[in-house]
């Protein structure tokens, strides 16, 4: 902390010929939403910031007369003469673009940041980015845009969550608005929870993951809600093939109080529904959410922000219903200390759970209710200590409910309580960054997570050697305390580093190493993850797991940025990785460790990356060569086998071309190497029953299927009125244009001659065709109009 | 219009499956010895044989030159064991005479030694407690009034026991893929439900599947039999493992693993399959009205 401490004050040293501060937001001047990641440059003095992830900036600068300029993709340019001579407050408001539908928006950062930003392995995307492009049944997509990205695949269509280079779906912290979301699928994994009407930005890091973040291996997807407009009262929606969406902003108190509530629901049951029969009648299968904000601007100093959402999925037939579902609440108060000191207290509430019923209950049933409950308190604090010289730090205290089975059971009209019990664990988290310009070309951003991990209970089980038969383990040893005590105790140091050598005005050179702890883990055995697999506390016999990440990358841009290009390579150390006893049953099992394996993983490839940002013509291609192993004892006789998301070649190609303000047209390509899968070398019968046998207990020795998917689609917009309080546009989109049947899985199966064949299972075994009408309307435009 | 309206339920629902052609890996053949007896009477016979190819399932190569015997004592006092001899039976098994069965007792200790060419092959079992079938009840359901059958039959007081249902039609084994195992009373592979009515869907198994390609009922006039195994906690493991295998697929499928065995190899060669003999109830009776229960002693 010592060597931190004189570093910082080091740099401020070299850096303190500065006297005085411009600070202030940067906003969306027709409605009043701060923007992420804008510029915020003084080119007289050839330095500048960066928003941070509310708006705000801060610049400290020799007394003197500059210009400030200020840039944001999709909006004009500001600039503005400024006499500094004191510290000055400055709020600036950005102007829509209003040749924005030619000058097409692919990223809603700078266009040189990926060369002048410290940051690698990072993609950000903004809502109208995620809107271009081509999405299944026309609904666009947060997650499924998000697998277009280099080194990001899932398992297969429809699959729940997404893979970050090689790590499990689990190791993604996904944040909305800070909350963690456990689950975002809907309907499996067709959609994401986040409603794009209500997201702003989209942030996924790969690698050079700040240290404000902790708590998973692989990856952040930190989503931020639209604060909503604090000037204007506005509506938009769409009308799709699967689902309408609608969501509302404007002021309460003009430019003080504003709200933002958005939410969707699907509406295939109430069209089937008067077709159903034969016992279908009363079923149930539809999905919901809403989303809703408040954004309180006290004064200059203080912000409240208050946001949650809300979402569940139902699946139910007369004697049996499945549901599942994510709440998350974020209460946040923005202050500043001083216009260098930013401040930002947080508390979220998160929970995710899921009801499995089957028969009737009181009679025949079996009823399992899962849950994983998340409180925290985190204080944030940013410290602007000199031009390009920043500090953040902060603490964090997170507490775990974990609710493995409330569960009951009922035969013959006698029910019993099967439940087992609840766990818990607190976890803290201390962190600190600094990101400073060390010379004129290199930048380096260090810092470390300090974690701690404390699992409670009343009772903890210490388990023997596997059972030789089917490797389950047994308890040798129960201890129990009067009360909830801790049972295990984890410190973690994680040390993070990012490095940026500018080569040249249009290249540089970034390197990163992260070491990511993760203390919850998911119980998965299905090929892919589902809804109901649960989630799980590290114990004193679960280990929490570990990664060391090192990544190096080279960024080069072409004609003013309009071209962007880059090379990245990576590899990753994992410790304690997770796998399961085969044929293990995870569910109401108090000892459910017994039934787990731990080992070491690694997962390492290269991505290649061209985008093209401007024109008429943009979009990007990105090719990822991965390979990423486990070595379990246990699984695959000792040796190093892929897992099941090990995926050689990644292509992704996605293209958009504006034809005139009336058209545009987008599409993509997605070639990814079929998924491992463990093939039988022949079969056997087990009393009557054919099971195939692979002879040398070989684990994901054989690929399935490659995948090839081509999407179009064709944005139509009527000519419109800038007076027109009403906009509409038609989206018409094809998914799978080349009808191709993509594996999801292959298995062997009988036939209906009882002979063994191999299935293939597709997701999607058609093209799938969809229109869908977005809107939005604004509502003083309507009054006015009146 | 029909079709327009529910568009939206066709585009969700439009996964499916294929059959393929694979090229499988080649993999060394190994025994199998297909040993879940039970103590109901009757003549014992137990199957030897060779794995196959993946598509060898019709053209098993069972082996008829093997030594396959039964060993019951203690095993603390080896020498002492009584050991009864099976035979070919000319076809694809060998059998032990009904009147050579000796008796079984809970508690028992028994054993398998297969003896093939140079390698041996021994496996061990045990006698556990098995409640009794205490009736079989019918009646018509659902909106096509199928004749739905159940066996009832209660745990007893007492974890860690555990039960293989299986369900025969006319002397026809029905379910062989869809029975469900229990621990206790309860369905899966945790306790639950002790000393209970064993739950849904295990008592199901006298009724045959009515869905996908299998559309048999029950019709008056049917024979339906109901037999509950006590079985050990390995075996329930290895079923579930092997329903897991063949009845895989979907969105929620698992990865294919082996089924584990209790067949342990003395020689080189290895060895797959089980060896257990299943204290075992049986009751039957015959539909003889669209509804009815069956009561036994």
């Amino acid at each position: 902390m010592k060597v931190f401490i004189s570093l910082i004050l080091l740099s401020s040293f070299l850096f303190s010929q500065e006297k005085y501060t411009i600070s202030g937001y940067v906003k969306d001047a027709e409605t009043g939403e701060s923007l992420i990641s804008a510029a915020v440059a003084i080119p007289g003095a050839k330095t500048g910031a960066n928003t941070n992830a509310y708006g705000f900036y801060s610049i400290t600068l020799p007394e003197g007369t500059y210009k400030i300029v200020t840039s944001y993709v999709g909006y004009s340019k500001y600039e503005k003469e400024i006499n500094l001579n004191q510290d000055l407050k400055l709020d600036i408001e950005l102007e829509p673009d209003a040749v924005l539908s030619e000058e097409v928006v692919v990223t809603a950062r700078k266009q040189d940041a990926n060369i002048k930003s410290v940051e690698l392995s990072t993609i950000e995307l903004s809502t109208a980015t995620i809107k271009k492009i081509p999405a299944f049944l026309g609904e666009v997509d947060v997650v499924r845009a998000i697998q277009l990205q280099p080194g990001v695949t899932t398992v297969g269509e429809g699959a729940t969550g997404f893979n970050v280079r090689g790590g499990s779906i689990d190791q993604n912290l996904v944040l909305l608005d800070e909350a963690p979301v456990y689950n975002q699928s809907h309907l499996f994994g067709f959609f994401s929870v986040f409603n794009p009407d209500a997201t702003k930005d989209v942030k996924l890091y790969k690698a050079g993951i700040p240290s404000v973040y902790g708590g998973r291996l692989s990856s952040i997807l930190d989503v931020r809600l639209k604060e909503g407009s604090d000037r204007r009262h506005q509506a938009q929606g769409g009308i799709g093939t699967i689902f309408s969406r609608f969501a509302s902003e404007g002021p309460l108190i003009e430019n003080k109080l504003s709200y933002l509530i958005a939410g969707r629901r699907s509406y295939i049951d109430v069209l089937a529904g008067p077709f159903l029969e034969d016992g279908l009648e009363n079923s149930q299968f539809y999905f919901y959410d809403l989303t809703a904000k408040l954004n309180w601007k006290i004064d200059d100093e203080n912000t409240v922000f208050a946001s949650g959402f809300f979402g569940r999925d139902v699946f139910g037939l007369e004697f049996f219903r499945f549901d599942w579902g994510s709440q998350t609440g974020t209460l946040r108060w923005n202050h500043l200390f001083s216009d260098k000191l930013f401040s930002n207290l947080t508390y979220y509430f998160s929970n995710y759970d899921y009801l499995l019923r089957f028969g009737e209950l009181g009679q025949d049933a079996f009823q399992l209710r899962n849950r994983v409950q998340t409180q925290s308190l985190k204080y944030d604090f940013e410290y602007f200590v000199a031009s390009k010289n920043s500090v953040k730090f902060g603490v964090e205290g997170i507490y775990y409910l974990f609710v493995p089975g409330e569960s009951e059971g009922a035969s013959d009209g006698f029910t019993e309580d099967v439940s087992i019990p609840n766990k818990y664990g607190v976890q803290a988290g201390y962190y600190i960054d600094h990101e400073v310009d060390l010379f004129k070309n290199l930048t380096v951003r260090y810092g470390a997570r300090l974690s701690s991990y404390h699992y409670l209970n009343d009772t903890a089980y210490v388990y023997g050697e596997p059972d030789g038969l089917i490797g389950f383990r047994s308890v040798v040893d129960t201890l129990v305390s009067d009360g909830i005590t801790s049972k295990a105790d984890y410190f973690n140091f994680e040390p993070r580093v990012a490095l940026r050598y500018q080569l040249g005005e249009n290249n540089s050179i970034k390197a990163s190493y992260d070491r990511t702890v993760q203390y919850l883990h998911l119980l998965s055995n299905t090929a892919a993850a589902t809804p109901v697999d649960q989630w799980t506390t590290s114990t004193n016999d679960l280990q929490p797991q570990l990664a060391d990440i090192y990544t190096i990358g080279y960024f080069q841009n072409f004609y003013d940025n309009s071209w962007e290009t880059s090379v990245e390579t990576y590899y990753k150390d994992y410790q304690n990785a997770l796998e399961f006893v085969d044929g293990a049953d995870l569910t109401l099992d108090e000892t459910v460790e017994r039934k787990l394996l731990a080992g070491i993983g690694r997962s390492y490839g290269v991505e290649l990356f061209i985008k093209k940002n401007t024109g008429k013509f943009t979009g990007f291609l990105s090719y990822t060569l991965a390979r990423t192993e486990r070595q379990i004892d246990g699984i695959n006789n000792g040796e190093w086998f892929p897992t099941r998301f090990d995926q050689t070649h990644n292509i992704n190609l996605s293209t958009f071309y504006e034809l005139n303000k009336k058209w545009s047209f987008g599409g993509n390509f997605v070639y990814i190497t079929g998924t491992p899968v463990t093939f039988p070398t022949g079969g056997y019968y087990i009393d009557g029953i054919w099971v195939p046998h692979n002879s040398g207990n070989q684990r994901n020795q054989q690929r399935i299927g490659d995948f090839i998917r081509v999407d179009i689609s064709a944005t139509y917009k009527p000519k419109q009125d800038p007076d027109d309080w009403w906009e509409g546009e038609w989206v018409f989109s094809i998914y799978n244009l080349l009808n191709r049947r993509n594996p999801f899985s292959e298995y062997p199966q009988l036939n209906a001659n009882g002979d063994p064949q191999f299935i293939r299972f597709s997701v999607i075994g058609s093209i799938v065709p969809a229109v869908t009408y977005n809107f939005n309307f604004d509502v003083q435009k309507l009054v006015d109009g009146e | 219009m029909k079709k327009l309206l529910i568009l939206p339920l066709i585009l969700l629902f439009i996964a499916c499956e294929d059959p393929i052609e694979v090229n499988t890996p080649t993999g060394e053949s190994k025994i199998n010895i297909e040993a879940i007896l039970t103590t109901l009477p009757g003549d014992k016979k137990i199957k030897v044989s060779r794995t196959g190819g993946f598509d060898a399932i019709s053209n098993i190569n069972y082996l008829s030159n093997a030594s396959v015997a039964l060993v019951k004592g203690s095993l603390a006092d080896i020498n002492n064991l009584e050991r009864f001899e099976f035979t070919w039976d000319g076809v694809d098994g060998y059998i032990l005479d009904s009147i050579d069965v000796p008796e079984f007792s809970v508690g028992d200790s028994l054993g398998l030694i297969v003896t093939l060419e140079s390698s041996t092959f021994l496996a061990l079992t045990e006698i556990y407690r098995v409640p009794k079938i205490d009736s079989l009840v019918w009646e018509e359901e659902g909106p096509n009034d199928i004749i739905f059958a159940q066996f009832y039959a209660t745990d007893f007081q007492g974890i860690n026991d555990f039960y293989y249902p299986r369900g025969y039609l006319n002397g026809e084994r029905i379910n062989e893929t869809n029975f469900t195992t229990a621990f206790d009373a309860a369905p899966g592979q945790n306790s639950g439900l002790d000393g209970g009515v064993l739950a849904q869907p295990i008592r199901d198994i006298v009724t045959p599947p009515f869905f996908g390609d299998n559309q048999d009922s029950l019709v008056v006039g049917d024979t339906i039999t109901a037999e509950l195994l006590a079985i050990d906690f390995p075996l329930l493991i290895s079923l579930n493992l092997a329903l897991a295998q063949v009845n895989n697929g979907g969105l929620f499928a698992t990865p294919t693993t082996n089924v584990p065995t209790n067949i342990i190899s003395q020689g080189d060669e290895e060895a797959v399959g089980w060896f257990a003999i299943c204290n075992a109830s049986l009751a039957t009776a015959v539909i003889d009205s669209t509804a009815g229960k069956v009561e036994f002693e």
